[in-house]
Protein backbone atom coordinates (compact mmCIF):
# COMPACT_ATOMS: atom_id res chain seq x y z
CA UNK A 1 0.00 0.00 0.00
CA UNK A 2 2.23 2.98 -1.45
CA UNK A 3 -0.99 5.04 -0.89
CA UNK A 4 -1.75 4.17 2.40
CA UNK A 5 1.58 5.09 3.10
CA UNK A 6 1.78 8.00 1.37
CA UNK A 7 -0.90 9.25 3.44
CA UNK A 8 0.65 7.81 6.97
CA UNK A 9 3.79 9.75 6.30
CA UNK A 10 2.43 12.97 5.79
CA UNK A 11 -0.53 13.14 8.15
CA UNK A 12 0.14 16.06 9.53
CA UNK A 13 0.63 18.06 6.78
CA UNK A 14 -3.03 16.80 4.96
CA UNK A 15 -4.79 17.30 8.19
CA UNK A 16 -3.74 20.84 8.42
CA UNK A 17 -4.17 21.34 4.87
CA UNK A 18 -7.95 22.12 5.11
CA UNK A 19 -7.69 24.84 8.07
CA UNK A 20 -4.44 27.05 6.22
CA UNK A 21 -5.98 27.08 3.29
CA UNK A 22 -9.72 28.22 4.57
CA UNK A 23 -7.47 31.21 6.20
CA UNK A 24 -5.44 31.28 3.44
CA UNK A 25 -8.73 31.76 1.23
CA UNK A 26 -10.86 33.78 3.22
CA UNK A 27 -8.81 35.84 5.56
CA UNK A 28 -5.88 36.25 4.13
CA UNK A 29 -6.79 36.87 0.12
CA UNK A 30 -9.29 39.64 1.17
CA UNK A 31 -6.84 41.83 3.13
CA UNK A 32 -4.21 41.28 -0.10
CA UNK A 33 -7.16 42.21 -2.55
CA UNK A 34 -8.18 45.29 -0.68
CA UNK A 35 -4.25 45.75 -0.59
CA UNK A 36 -4.41 45.93 -4.26
CA UNK A 37 -7.61 47.81 -4.96
CA UNK A 38 -6.19 50.73 -3.27
CA UNK A 39 -3.34 51.31 -5.66
CA UNK A 40 -6.26 50.69 -8.63
CA UNK A 41 -8.83 53.52 -9.91
CA UNK A 42 -11.83 50.65 -9.43
CA UNK A 43 -15.22 52.67 -9.49
CA UNK A 44 -17.97 51.01 -10.29
CA UNK A 45 -20.12 54.09 -11.25
CA UNK A 46 -17.09 55.25 -13.55
CA UNK A 47 -16.78 52.87 -16.23
CA UNK A 48 -12.94 53.13 -16.57
CA UNK A 49 -11.27 49.92 -17.18
CA UNK A 50 -9.05 48.60 -14.04
CA UNK A 51 -5.94 50.18 -13.82
CA UNK A 52 -2.93 50.92 -11.55
CA UNK A 53 -3.10 54.19 -10.39
CA UNK A 54 -0.49 53.84 -7.48
CA UNK A 55 -0.62 55.95 -4.41
CA UNK A 56 -3.48 58.79 -6.29
CA UNK A 57 -6.57 57.09 -4.02
CA UNK A 58 -4.45 57.35 -0.84
CA UNK A 59 -3.51 60.84 -1.71
CA UNK A 60 -7.30 61.75 -2.44
CA UNK A 61 -8.69 60.02 0.88
CA UNK A 62 -6.19 61.52 3.56
CA UNK A 63 -6.75 64.69 1.83
CA UNK A 64 -10.74 64.56 2.42
CA UNK A 65 -12.11 65.95 5.57
CA UNK A 66 -14.62 62.76 6.25
CA UNK A 67 -12.42 60.42 6.54
CA UNK A 68 -9.63 62.39 8.89
CA UNK A 69 -13.09 63.31 10.88
CA UNK A 70 -13.64 59.82 10.81
CA UNK A 71 -10.29 58.50 12.63
CA UNK A 72 -10.76 61.16 15.09
CA UNK A 73 -14.44 59.55 15.72
CA UNK A 74 -13.15 56.04 15.76
CA UNK A 75 -10.19 56.48 18.07
CA UNK A 76 -12.91 58.32 20.51
CA UNK A 77 -14.90 55.97 20.06
CA UNK A 78 -12.96 53.32 21.10
CA UNK A 79 -11.15 55.10 24.12
CA UNK A 80 -14.48 55.99 25.74
CA UNK A 81 -15.51 52.10 25.32
CA UNK A 82 -12.45 50.87 26.28
CA UNK A 83 -12.14 53.09 29.87
CA UNK A 84 -15.57 52.28 30.45
CA UNK A 85 -15.82 48.93 29.78
CA UNK A 86 -12.72 48.00 31.54
CA UNK A 87 -13.08 50.10 34.64
CA UNK A 88 -17.08 48.39 35.00
CA UNK A 89 -15.78 45.12 33.86
CA UNK A 90 -13.17 45.07 36.56
CA UNK A 91 -15.69 46.25 39.26
CA UNK A 92 -18.26 44.00 38.73
CA UNK A 93 -15.86 41.16 38.34
CA UNK A 94 -14.22 42.34 42.03
CA UNK A 95 -17.73 42.22 43.57
CA UNK A 96 -18.58 38.89 42.14
CA UNK A 97 -15.42 37.27 43.35
CA UNK A 98 -16.54 35.32 45.96
CA UNK A 99 -19.23 32.68 46.72
CA UNK A 100 -22.66 33.33 47.13
CA UNK A 101 -26.49 32.35 46.12
CA UNK A 102 -27.31 32.28 42.20
CA UNK A 103 -23.42 33.31 41.36
CA UNK A 104 -24.22 30.59 38.45
CA UNK A 105 -27.64 33.06 37.62
CA UNK A 106 -25.75 36.01 37.45
CA UNK A 107 -23.25 34.81 35.01
CA UNK A 108 -25.88 33.64 32.67
CA UNK A 109 -26.93 37.42 32.81
CA UNK A 110 -23.71 38.17 32.41
CA UNK A 111 -24.08 36.67 28.93
CA UNK A 112 -26.62 37.22 27.34
CA UNK A 113 -25.78 40.52 26.13
CA UNK A 114 -22.65 38.72 24.27
CA UNK A 115 -25.24 36.29 22.74
CA UNK A 116 -27.92 38.84 21.95
CA UNK A 117 -28.45 39.77 18.23
CA UNK A 118 -26.54 43.04 17.41
CA UNK A 119 -29.47 44.38 15.33
CA UNK A 120 -31.97 43.12 17.60
CA UNK A 121 -30.21 45.02 20.71
CA UNK A 122 -29.58 48.22 18.10
CA UNK A 123 -33.11 48.32 17.49
CA UNK A 124 -34.15 47.93 21.18
CA UNK A 125 -31.93 50.57 22.61
CA UNK A 126 -32.98 52.90 19.74
CA UNK A 127 -36.52 52.43 21.57
CA UNK A 128 -35.05 53.05 24.60
CA UNK A 129 -33.67 56.43 23.34
CA UNK A 130 -36.36 57.64 21.28
CA UNK A 131 -36.57 61.48 22.48
CA UNK A 132 -40.64 61.68 23.10
CA UNK A 133 -41.84 57.80 23.73
CA UNK A 134 -38.21 56.60 25.01
CA UNK A 135 -37.87 54.88 28.39
CA UNK A 136 -34.56 56.53 28.65
CA UNK A 137 -36.23 60.14 28.80
CA UNK A 138 -38.47 58.75 31.10
CA UNK A 139 -35.61 57.49 33.17
CA UNK A 140 -34.09 61.19 33.37
CA UNK A 141 -37.37 62.68 34.09
CA UNK A 142 -38.02 60.62 37.19
CA UNK A 143 -34.50 61.94 38.61
CA UNK A 144 -35.29 65.63 37.43
CA UNK A 145 -32.91 66.03 35.19
CA UNK A 146 -33.38 67.59 31.79
CA UNK A 147 -34.51 65.50 29.06
CA UNK A 148 -31.37 64.45 26.09
CA UNK A 149 -31.63 63.52 22.40
CA UNK A 150 -29.73 60.41 22.74
CA UNK A 151 -28.55 59.31 18.77
CA UNK A 152 -31.03 61.50 16.91
CA UNK A 153 -28.87 64.78 18.19
CA UNK A 154 -25.36 65.68 16.57
CA UNK A 155 -23.54 66.24 19.81
CA UNK A 156 -24.45 63.16 21.81
CA UNK A 157 -25.23 60.39 18.85
CA UNK A 158 -21.48 59.04 19.51
CA UNK A 159 -21.59 58.75 23.59
CA UNK A 160 -25.28 57.03 23.57
CA UNK A 161 -23.35 54.85 20.74
CA UNK A 162 -20.45 54.48 23.64
CA UNK A 163 -23.57 53.36 25.97
CA UNK A 164 -24.79 50.40 24.36
CA UNK A 165 -21.51 48.96 23.15
CA UNK A 166 -20.98 49.95 26.89
CA UNK A 167 -23.92 47.61 27.99
CA UNK A 168 -22.89 44.84 25.78
CA UNK A 169 -19.34 44.51 26.30
CA UNK A 170 -18.90 45.20 29.91
CA UNK A 171 -20.03 41.48 30.60
CA UNK A 172 -17.18 40.38 28.33
CA UNK A 173 -14.49 41.93 30.32
CA UNK A 174 -15.97 40.77 33.86
CA UNK A 175 -16.15 37.44 33.07
CA UNK A 176 -12.78 37.44 31.41
CA UNK A 177 -11.31 39.34 34.73
CA UNK A 178 -13.85 36.86 36.81
CA UNK A 179 -11.93 33.89 35.47
CA UNK A 180 -8.42 35.95 35.95
CA UNK A 181 -9.31 36.48 39.97
CA UNK A 182 -10.42 32.68 40.18
CA UNK A 183 -6.99 31.57 39.01
CA UNK A 184 -4.86 33.67 41.49
CA UNK A 185 -3.15 32.69 44.21
CA UNK A 186 -4.26 32.88 47.53
CA UNK A 187 -1.08 32.60 49.36
CA UNK A 188 -0.34 36.52 48.87
CA UNK A 189 -3.66 37.15 50.62
CA UNK A 190 -3.12 35.32 53.62
CA UNK A 191 0.27 36.78 54.32
CA UNK A 192 -0.87 40.50 53.25
CA UNK A 193 -3.90 39.98 56.25
CA UNK A 194 -1.39 38.52 58.74
CA UNK A 195 0.56 41.95 57.96
CA UNK A 196 -2.29 43.85 58.79
CA UNK A 197 -2.62 45.01 55.02
CA UNK A 198 -6.13 47.10 54.74
CA UNK A 199 -8.67 46.04 52.14
CA UNK A 200 -8.05 49.16 49.20
CA UNK A 201 -4.24 48.01 49.61
CA UNK A 202 -4.65 44.49 48.98
CA UNK A 203 -6.56 45.70 46.32
CA UNK A 204 -3.74 48.10 45.14
CA UNK A 205 -1.10 46.24 45.43
CA UNK A 206 -1.84 42.44 45.20
CA UNK A 207 -4.69 41.98 43.22
CA UNK A 208 -4.42 44.31 40.52
CA UNK A 209 -0.88 43.85 39.95
CA UNK A 210 -1.37 40.26 39.82
CA UNK A 211 -4.30 40.49 37.27
CA UNK A 212 -2.65 43.24 34.78
CA UNK A 213 -1.83 40.32 32.11
CA UNK A 214 -5.50 39.26 32.18
CA UNK A 215 -6.82 42.96 31.71
CA UNK A 216 -4.30 43.51 29.19
CA UNK A 217 -5.50 40.66 27.08
CA UNK A 218 -9.16 41.72 27.68
CA UNK A 219 -8.20 45.05 26.61
CA UNK A 220 -6.30 43.78 23.32
CA UNK A 221 -9.64 41.89 22.38
CA UNK A 222 -11.96 44.56 23.25
CA UNK A 223 -9.59 47.19 21.62
CA UNK A 224 -9.73 45.38 18.31
CA UNK A 225 -13.42 45.17 17.86
CA UNK A 226 -14.03 48.40 19.19
CA UNK A 227 -12.31 49.89 16.48
CA UNK A 228 -14.31 47.93 13.77
CA UNK A 229 -17.54 48.22 15.43
CA UNK A 230 -19.86 47.97 12.64
CA UNK A 231 -23.43 46.26 13.58
CA UNK A 232 -24.76 48.80 16.58
CA UNK A 233 -23.61 51.61 15.01
CA UNK A 234 -25.30 50.86 11.47
CA UNK A 235 -28.61 49.62 12.90
CA UNK A 236 -28.98 52.80 15.26
CA UNK A 237 -27.92 55.78 13.43
CA UNK A 238 -26.01 54.31 10.05
CA UNK A 239 -23.25 56.93 11.01
CA UNK A 240 -25.68 59.40 11.40
CA UNK A 241 -27.48 62.59 11.89
CA UNK A 242 -25.24 64.21 9.49
CA UNK A 243 -21.68 62.32 9.39
CA UNK A 244 -21.92 62.59 13.63
CA UNK A 245 -21.57 58.74 14.18
CA UNK A 246 -20.08 57.77 11.20
CA UNK A 247 -16.82 55.57 12.19
CA UNK A 248 -14.05 54.53 9.93
CA UNK A 249 -15.91 51.37 8.98
CA UNK A 250 -18.83 52.56 8.29
CA UNK A 251 -17.65 55.44 6.19
CA UNK A 252 -15.82 52.59 4.06
CA UNK A 253 -18.63 50.63 4.19
CA UNK A 254 -20.78 53.79 3.04
CA UNK A 255 -17.98 54.51 0.39
CA UNK A 256 -17.86 50.85 -1.18
CA UNK A 257 -21.52 49.59 -1.32
CA UNK A 258 -23.51 52.74 -1.03
CA UNK A 259 -21.44 55.26 -3.36
CA UNK A 260 -19.19 52.47 -4.97
CA UNK A 261 -15.85 53.90 -4.71
CA UNK A 262 -14.17 51.08 -4.01
CA UNK A 263 -10.53 52.61 -4.39
CA UNK A 264 -10.90 54.71 -1.93
CA UNK A 265 -13.09 52.04 0.55
CA UNK A 266 -10.25 50.18 0.05
CA UNK A 267 -7.40 52.82 1.09
CA UNK A 268 -9.54 53.49 4.15
CA UNK A 269 -9.75 49.75 5.01
CA UNK A 270 -5.92 49.36 4.72
CA UNK A 271 -5.79 52.48 7.61
CA UNK A 272 -8.26 50.65 9.03
CA UNK A 273 -6.03 47.27 9.09
CA UNK A 274 -3.24 49.22 9.59
CA UNK A 275 -4.19 51.55 12.79
CA UNK A 276 -5.72 47.76 14.59
CA UNK A 277 -2.46 45.89 13.68
CA UNK A 278 -0.43 48.97 14.80
CA UNK A 279 -2.52 49.99 18.08
CA UNK A 280 -2.47 46.38 19.66
CA UNK A 281 1.17 45.31 18.66
CA UNK A 282 1.83 48.57 20.94
CA UNK A 283 -0.59 47.03 23.54
CA UNK A 284 1.26 44.41 23.33
CA UNK A 285 4.83 45.91 23.47
CA UNK A 286 3.56 47.97 26.50
CA UNK A 287 2.55 44.12 28.58
CA UNK A 288 6.43 42.97 27.20
CA UNK A 289 8.20 46.55 28.60
CA UNK A 290 6.21 46.52 31.62
CA UNK A 291 7.38 42.86 32.33
CA UNK A 292 3.77 41.84 33.87
CA UNK B 1 -15.98 33.96 58.49
CA UNK B 2 -19.14 35.32 59.88
CA UNK B 3 -20.40 38.68 57.25
CA UNK B 4 -22.29 41.88 58.10
CA UNK B 5 -25.87 41.49 57.55
CA UNK B 6 -26.23 45.40 56.26
CA UNK B 7 -23.01 44.42 54.28
CA UNK B 8 -24.85 41.12 52.78
CA UNK B 9 -27.69 43.26 52.20
CA UNK B 10 -26.22 45.86 50.14
CA UNK B 11 -24.33 43.43 48.48
CA UNK B 12 -28.06 41.77 47.36
CA UNK B 13 -29.01 44.99 46.35
CA UNK B 14 -25.62 45.43 44.20
CA UNK B 15 -26.25 42.43 42.23
CA UNK B 16 -29.87 43.67 41.59
CA UNK B 17 -28.67 46.84 40.21
CA UNK B 18 -26.23 44.87 37.62
CA UNK B 19 -28.69 41.63 36.67
CA UNK B 20 -31.29 44.87 35.70
CA UNK B 21 -29.04 46.75 33.55
CA UNK B 22 -27.83 43.52 32.04
CA UNK B 23 -31.62 42.20 31.26
CA UNK B 24 -33.72 45.16 31.01
CA UNK B 25 -33.39 45.64 26.82
CA UNK B 26 -34.40 41.78 27.36
CA UNK B 27 -37.74 42.40 29.45
CA UNK B 28 -38.53 45.51 27.45
CA UNK B 29 -38.21 43.37 24.04
CA UNK B 30 -40.72 40.64 26.10
CA UNK B 31 -42.96 43.40 27.89
CA UNK B 32 -43.45 44.77 23.81
CA UNK B 33 -44.06 41.20 22.67
CA UNK B 34 -47.51 41.22 24.70
CA UNK B 35 -48.33 44.82 24.27
CA UNK B 36 -50.19 46.47 21.41
CA UNK B 37 -48.75 48.73 19.41
CA UNK B 38 -50.90 51.89 21.20
CA UNK B 39 -49.47 50.78 24.34
CA UNK B 40 -45.13 50.14 23.52
CA UNK B 41 -45.17 53.85 22.11
CA UNK B 42 -47.33 55.07 24.91
CA UNK B 43 -46.24 58.05 27.04
CA UNK B 44 -45.44 57.86 30.12
CA UNK B 45 -44.12 54.06 29.45
CA UNK B 46 -46.93 51.11 30.84
CA UNK B 47 -45.64 48.78 33.44
CA UNK B 48 -48.98 47.56 33.88
CA UNK B 49 -51.22 47.09 30.80
CA UNK B 50 -53.98 44.42 29.50
CA UNK B 51 -51.40 41.68 27.99
CA UNK B 52 -52.38 40.40 24.15
CA UNK B 53 -51.55 37.71 22.63
CA UNK B 54 -52.28 39.09 19.28
CA UNK B 55 -48.57 39.67 18.11
CA UNK B 56 -47.49 36.12 18.85
CA UNK B 57 -50.47 34.93 16.88
CA UNK B 58 -50.10 37.31 13.73
CA UNK B 59 -45.74 36.46 13.74
CA UNK B 60 -46.60 32.61 13.78
CA UNK B 61 -49.51 32.31 11.78
CA UNK B 62 -49.97 35.40 9.16
CA UNK B 63 -46.21 35.45 8.57
CA UNK B 64 -44.02 33.09 7.31
CA UNK B 65 -42.06 33.06 10.75
CA UNK B 66 -41.05 29.03 10.85
CA UNK B 67 -39.38 29.54 7.01
CA UNK B 68 -37.13 32.57 8.65
CA UNK B 69 -36.39 30.21 11.55
CA UNK B 70 -35.52 27.32 9.34
CA UNK B 71 -33.18 29.18 7.26
CA UNK B 72 -31.38 30.35 10.50
CA UNK B 73 -30.75 26.82 11.31
CA UNK B 74 -29.53 25.53 8.60
CA UNK B 75 -27.05 28.31 8.00
CA UNK B 76 -26.26 27.77 11.86
CA UNK B 77 -25.54 23.95 11.24
CA UNK B 78 -24.32 24.07 8.65
CA UNK B 79 -21.49 26.52 9.46
CA UNK B 80 -20.58 24.92 12.71
CA UNK B 81 -20.01 21.24 10.60
CA UNK B 82 -17.98 23.74 7.90
CA UNK B 83 -16.01 24.42 10.92
CA UNK B 84 -15.91 21.44 12.22
CA UNK B 85 -14.31 20.05 9.20
CA UNK B 86 -11.33 22.11 8.79
CA UNK B 87 -11.08 22.64 12.16
CA UNK B 88 -10.61 19.35 13.61
CA UNK B 89 -8.24 17.94 11.58
CA UNK B 90 -5.81 20.94 12.01
CA UNK B 91 -6.47 20.88 15.98
CA UNK B 92 -5.20 17.39 15.76
CA UNK B 93 -2.81 17.29 13.81
CA UNK B 94 -1.46 20.43 16.22
CA UNK B 95 -1.95 18.49 19.09
CA UNK B 96 -0.64 14.71 18.00
CA UNK B 97 2.51 16.59 16.08
CA UNK B 98 4.90 19.39 16.59
CA UNK B 99 4.65 21.68 14.22
CA UNK B 100 5.79 25.01 15.79
CA UNK B 101 5.74 27.53 13.06
CA UNK B 102 2.18 26.24 12.05
CA UNK B 103 0.76 25.90 15.04
CA UNK B 104 1.85 29.33 16.23
CA UNK B 105 0.12 31.05 12.80
CA UNK B 106 -2.98 28.95 13.75
CA UNK B 107 -3.24 29.71 17.14
CA UNK B 108 -3.60 33.24 16.57
CA UNK B 109 -6.66 33.41 14.98
CA UNK B 110 -7.23 36.91 16.11
CA UNK B 111 -4.51 38.15 13.61
CA UNK B 112 -6.79 37.67 10.36
CA UNK B 113 -9.69 39.65 12.50
CA UNK B 114 -7.29 43.01 12.70
CA UNK B 115 -9.38 43.26 9.47
CA UNK B 116 -13.11 44.23 9.45
CA UNK B 117 -15.86 42.38 7.86
CA UNK B 118 -16.19 45.22 5.09
CA UNK B 119 -12.89 44.09 4.00
CA UNK B 120 -13.80 40.69 2.14
CA UNK B 121 -17.14 43.02 0.69
CA UNK B 122 -15.07 44.12 -2.18
CA UNK B 123 -13.45 40.77 -2.87
CA UNK B 124 -16.40 38.60 -2.21
CA UNK B 125 -18.08 41.33 -4.91
CA UNK B 126 -15.29 41.13 -7.80
CA UNK B 127 -15.25 36.75 -7.22
CA UNK B 128 -18.90 36.81 -8.07
CA UNK B 129 -19.12 39.59 -10.48
CA UNK B 130 -15.92 40.98 -12.74
CA UNK B 131 -15.26 44.25 -13.31
CA UNK B 132 -16.35 45.03 -16.95
CA UNK B 133 -14.82 47.63 -18.37
CA UNK B 134 -17.48 49.21 -21.11
CA UNK B 135 -15.67 51.72 -23.44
Amino acid sequence: MIRGGFIERNLKMIFTLPAVMFVVVMMLFPIVYTLFLSFTNWNLTSGMPLRFVGFKSYARVFSEPRFLDAIGRTFLFTAMCIALETFFGMAIALVLNRAFVGKGLIKLFLLLPLVATPVAVGIVFNLFFDPTIGLANWALGLVGLPKSEWVSSAATALPSLVLVDVWQWTPMIALICLAGLASLPSDPYESARVDGASAPQILMRITLPMLAPTILTAIILRSIDALKTFDIIFAMTGGGPGYASETLNILAFKYSLDYFKIEQASVMLVSLFVIGLASSLGIMKLRGSSEV
Amino acid sequence: MKRNPTKQALFYVGLLFISLILLFPFLRMLASSFKTQVDIISWPPKFIWKATLANYERVFGEQNFLQYFLNSTIVGVSAIVGALLFGLPAAYSIARFTQKKLSVSLRQPRYPSFSPETTSCSPRYSACKRPRPCR
